[in-house]
Parts: structure tokens; C-alpha cells; sequence
């Protein structure tokens, strides 16, 4: 299957909605993709990326450590959290099942993609209120940059490879 | 986290897990006394009242989508009908039916999200659904699977699954094409047959005995099970049309919360939701649903919070059944909306979200503007309820240790399905660095 890039976020809470312009950005590319927006609910999450060969989430994200408009970058398959750093959701997001639960919950049902990229943009407003503060603003077209490049090489991957057609 | 001070014991339980949303809970305990319980659960929609105004009456039913991830389709659904009331629209049968439709679809994927993810680990002891998916993964995929109709439905007649975009005041923007939602018949069905057998594995479950004593309330139609209309009843004589909600609905500001919390006028706290509904209109339940609910042991009144999983089980089956007769049924209408002409005027709504009657007002300008709207939650309502109950719940249970009365509590909770505040859906990072 082709690869998928989900966003999400609420563009009524400021950086919140940084995952949702980041995806409208990825769409306007024309690319051979799926793009989609989610909540984070894990059963949604994981009916989205499973069977793909490369799933993309974007999402705003809050480690307090961090500039905003950082950018943390993750990659999980479906038994190993690659990158060495561990994700938590520590109940914070919307529905308390969250992004961690997703994976847990997609590696049970052995509905993971083989490769789940995710991407987070570290926030500094969450109020209510439309429009993205200057920072994170800026993170958006370098993201979108990072999201083609992994499309690209998944896409040369995939070609060199000769896998299977859609499952 | 627990403190104790002498005879004084105080839980506090920061983030509750599986309710839609963030949420605390403060229970104090005095000399063996419950004192206090506070939940702080709800952001009410201020913002967005503050943020429709001035906007276009078109508008509405997009923004409030945002209100709720969860239940998209109730906010767009109170806002057009709200919408259409204060223009004098009414819209003719095939559109309406099409809206039952894609409200349907919202149920089946609330109520069987609630159901498998979010209420029945509590019930077989697994502290989360991926411990259930590991040890019961048939069981979870059964649910998954019925969840996925919902979307199907939502996505075909909404136009997308997450915040449709094909609704619109005076109907949709396309009408979904037969071909598209014949597709549908087969997978409804399975979902349907999935959602009886649901009704019979959760009516299995045990139940704590336990009976709130509020005042239910729901919206009562003459010829259906309420979704987008009828009038406002309760099981103590309430008996109006939902332009006088205000007259009988107060709010107040409570200081523990940012929440209002709704009571009826001179009458106190009611309950909205599952439990409401089914108990004041079982009469028009369909009979597959009635039945399943009678195998299930479930009378024609239901005011055990625990047992709401048997109800949201009857009214999948219910939903289900209703999508089957409509998309059997199913035409393309004439045309996809009615005209609509911005003027002056106030109009009301209550419908039923898969959590309860959602309410909204709007005042409309003569330039077809947005002068002021009002939008009162389900949430908001049952707060009063909730803490009531809890603070049986828990003065029954002051023998438990704090560790296991937590538990229970979050478990009593949930039972509600409350809606806490769907606003934000960022990651919470915590980076350890291997």
C-alpha cells in the first residue's frame, strides 16, 4: 500500500494545529500518498497504518525541555522503538488512550506498518485561539521538506525492492 | 495520589485514564464522612461561542465540529438544526432520513469504541484494552470491526471520517451515491449480528448493585428512537419543546471547575445519555433491539450507571438496524440541500449525541450573521449527577484501600462516557535517552 501521512491536532488551540497545516502543506505536493487526519485514537490510528509499508504522524508535541518548533523525531516498527528515545503519552492526550497506546495496541493485533515515522513539533501555545505562534510556524515547511525526503526513499526502496503488490 | 492526616484522607486522582479527554477527581474523606467530591472534568465551549460570533450562519456547523473530536457529527447536527429553526427551513424526508443516517454512523463508532476500548476492561479486569487485544484478540477485532462500519458511514455520507465536511445548514453538499452506501449492506449486517452478540457477552458482565437517583431526561419523538428531534421528557413530567430549554436548564459557574454545571430549575440534578434515553423511549426501540435487550436481563428502565454497557450495546444494535433500513431504502434525494436565506431570528436544538442532549441556541442577524450563540454539552449536564454518585459510591466503599477505591472510581466513571475536553490532541513527551 502506498504510504500514509496522518496529522493531528485542533486548529482552534493555536500549536496545536501545527499537525494539520503540516499535512495540508504535504497534500498540496500532489505525492503518491494518502493524507488523513486523526484525533489519536488508537483504534482509528491503527486501522489507518496498517498494512503500509511507511506511515508518517504528525503531531504537536510538549517534552517542556525543548525550543519550540523543535522537532522530535521517532521511528517505531512493529517490535522495536528504533531511535533508542522512548515515547510516552502520560495521559495528557485528548483521549487518554494515546499515541504510545496506539502502538501497543496496533503491535497486539499485529496491525503495525512496517515502518511508523513520528514527527512532533514542540509547542509553546495551547490556548484557544486560531493561528500557530512564530516558531512553530516556521517548523512547518521544514517538516514538510523531511516528510517528502522519507517518501522519496521509501518510494526508491520500494522500487528497488520489488515487494509484493498491495496486500 | 493519596494523603493522610489523622481522620482526614484525601484522593486525588489527577488524570483519569480511559474517559474521553483530561479529567481529575478530589474526594475528601473526614473522620469516615465523605466531605467533598469534586470532578474537574469539563472546559465548557466558551471559546467557540465567543468565536461564532459575527461569522456567517453557514459556519456553525464546520466550527462546532471541533468542539468534540468524538461526536463531530452531534455538533453539526444541533448547529444546523438550530440554524434552520431560526430561518424558518424545514427539510423534506429523504434529507432528513440521510442525516439519521450519518448520525447513526456516530453512534456505532462512539458507543463501540466506549464499549470495547474504554468500558469493558474494567469489567474482565485488564487495566487497558491492549491487555484485552492480547488476550482476547477476537473479541477486540469484533469491536474494531463494528467501529469500522461507523466510519464507513460517516466517511461516504459526511464526506470524510474525522470532522465531515459534507454537512451543511439546509443539508449536504452531495448526496452519497446508492451504489456507495448498497456497499454497506453486507458489512451492517455483520455489524449488526457483531452487535447482538455484544449485548450478550456484556450482559454476562457483573454488575455492582448501585441505582442513581436522578432525574433522566432525553428527547422523546413520537414515531422513533430520538436522534435529531423530538420533544424534551423526563421520567418525573418534563414535557417541553426544546426552545424552553433555558427556561428550565440553569447553569453555574463551580469554583473547583471551569466547567458550568447544568441542573433543572427547582427540580436539581438529571441524568442525560444511554440510560436516559433507553429508559424513556424503550417503547420505540426497534424489536430486534428490545429483544436483545430483554435476553440481556434488562428491564424497560435502566438506572444502574454500571449497566449503561448493556444499554450502549442495545442501541448499537439499534443503530445498526436503523443504517440497515435506511441505506436498504435508500434513493439519491432531488437535490442535496434546500435553499437557505440569511434573516433575522432565534432558533433551538436539542439532538442526541452518543453521550446525551447536546443543545444549542442561535440568534441570527438580518445580514444573516451570527449575533449570539448558546451550546450546553451533555457533559456539562450529568456533572451534578456524576458527583452525586460518586459520592455514594464512595461513602459504600471508605473499607477499600486507597489504591483499589481509585480504581473503582475511575471505573465508576467511566461509566458515564463523559466527554471531558476533547480541545487539545498534542504528545505529552517524556524523552529517556537510552
Amino acid at each position: 500500500m502506498r504510504p500514509i501521512v496522518i496529522g493531528i491536532g485542533n486548529p482552534y488551540r493555536h500549536d496545536d494545529g501545527v499537525g494539520l497545516a503540516i499535512i495540508e502543506a504535504v497534500a498540496e505536493l500532489g505525492l503518491a500518498i494518502d493524507v488523513v487526519e486523526e484525533l489519536g485514537e488508537p483504534a482509528a490510528l491503527v486501522e489507518r497504518w496498517q498494512d503500509r509499508e511507511l506511515a508518517i504522524l504528525v503531531d504537536a508535541a510538549e517534552s517542556g525541555s525543548q525550543p519550540p518548533g523543535t522537532v522530535h523525531h521517532f521511528e517505531v516498527t512493529a517490535t522495536s522503538d528504533a531511535s533508542g528515545l522512548q515515547l510516552t503519552t502520560a495521559g495528557r492526550s485528548s483521549h487518554a488512550l494515546g499515541v504510545q497506546d496506539a502502538i501497543e495496541f496496533g503491535r497486539a493485533l499485529d496491525r503495525m506498518p512496517t515502518r511508523l515515522v513520528i514527527l512532533g513539533v514542540e509547542v509553546a501555545d495551547m490556548s484557544s485561539g486560531t493561528g500557530l505562534t512564530q516558531a512553530v510556524r516556521s517548523a512547518v515547511a521544514p517538516v514538510v521538506e523531511l516528510i517528502a525526503e522519507q517518501i522519496a526513499q521509501a518510494t526508491t526502496q520500494l522500487a528497488t525492492t520489488q515487494p509484493p503488490p498491495d496486500r | 495520589m493519596t494523603h493522610s492526616h489523622r481522620g482526614i484522607r484525601t484522593l486525588d486522582v489527577r488524570a483519569l485514564t480511559r474517559v474521553e479527554g483530561e479529567g481529575a477527581m478530589h474526594v475528601n474523606v473526614v473522620d469516615g464522612q465523605v466531605t467533598d467530591v469534586r470532578l474537574e472534568i469539563y472546559e465548557p465551549p466558551r471559546f467557540f461561542e465567543a468565536l461564532l460570533r459575527g461569522r456567517n450562519f453557514t459556519e456553525p456547523p464546520d466550527i462546532t465540529a471541533r468542539i468534540c473530536g468524538i461526536c463531530p457529527v452531534a455538533y453539526q447536527m444541533s448547529a444546523c438544526h438550530a440554524i434552520e429553526q431560526a430561518l424558518g427551513v424545514t427539510l423534506p424526508a429523504d434529507l432528513r432520513d440521510l442525516r439519521r443516517l450519518l448520525y447513526c454512523g456516530e453512534w456505532i463508532e462512539s458507543h463501540a469504541l466506549h464499549i470495547y476500548l474504554l468500558h469493558a476492561p474494567d469489567f474482565l479486569g485488564f487495566r487497558s484494552a491492549i491487555e484485552l487485544a492480547r488476550d482476547h484478540r477476537a473479541l477486540v477485532e469484533r469491536g474494531l470491526r463494528m467501529k469500522k462500519v461507523g466510519n464507513e458511514l460517516i466517511e461516504i455520507v459526511g464526506g470524510r471520517a474525522i470532522h465531515p465536511v459534507n454537512v451543511r445548514v439546509g443539508g449536504f453538499y452531495r448526496s452519497p451515491s446508492q451504489s456507495a452506501l448498497a456497499a454497506l449492506v453486507e458489512p451492517l449486517r455483520r455489524a449488526r449480528q457483531d452487535a447482538l452478540d455484544t449485548v450478550a457477552w456484556v450482559g454476562g458482565f457483573e454488575f455492582p448493585d448501585f441505582n442513581g437517583d436522578w432525574e433522566l431526561v432525553s428527547l422523546r419523538h413520537p414515531h422513533e428512537y430520538p436522534l435529531n428531534e423530538g420533544r424534551l421528557v423526563s421520567d418525573r413530567g418534563l414535557d417541553i419543546d426544546v426552545a424552553n430549554f433555558l427556561d428550565h436548564v440553569a447553569e453555574e459557574h463551580v469554583p473547583h471547575s471551569n466547567a458550568l454545571q447544568a441542573h433543572l430549575l427547582e427540580r436539581g440534578e438529571y441524568l442525560v445519555g444511554p440510560l436516559a434515553r433507553y429508559s424513556l423511549n424503550y417503547d420505540k426501540l426497534p424489536e430486534i433491539a428490545r429483544q436483545a435487550a430483554v435476553s440481556a436481563g434488562l428491564g424497560p428502565v435502566c438506572r444502574n450507571p454500571f449497566q449503561s454497557i448493556i444499554v450502549r450495546a442495545v442501541e448499537l444494535v439499534f443503530a445498526l438496524d436503523e443504517a440497515l433500513r435506511i441505506v436498504e431504502s435508500y434513493a439519491p434525494p432531488r437535490a442535496p440541500s434546500v435553499s437557505v436565506i440569511g434573516r433575522a431570528g432565534r432558533g433551538h436544538s436539542c439532538t442526541e449525541a452518543p453521550r446525551g442532549t447536546l443543545y444549542h441556541r442561535y440568534d441570527i442577524g438580518a445580514d444573516g450573521s451570527v449575533l449570539d450563540a448558546v451550546i450546553i454539552p451533555p457533559t456539562s449536564q450529568n456533572q451534578h449527577a456524576i458527583e452525586h454518585d460518586m459520592r455514594e459510591f464512595v461513602s459504600q466503599r471508605l473499607h477499600l484501600d486507597d489504591g483499589e477505591l481509585t480504581r473503582q472510581c475511575e471505573q465508576a466513571i467511566r461509566n458515564y462516557d463523559p466527554c471531558i475536553s476533547c480541545a487539545t490532541h498534542f504528545l505529552d513527551l517524556t524523552i529517556v535517552r537510552a
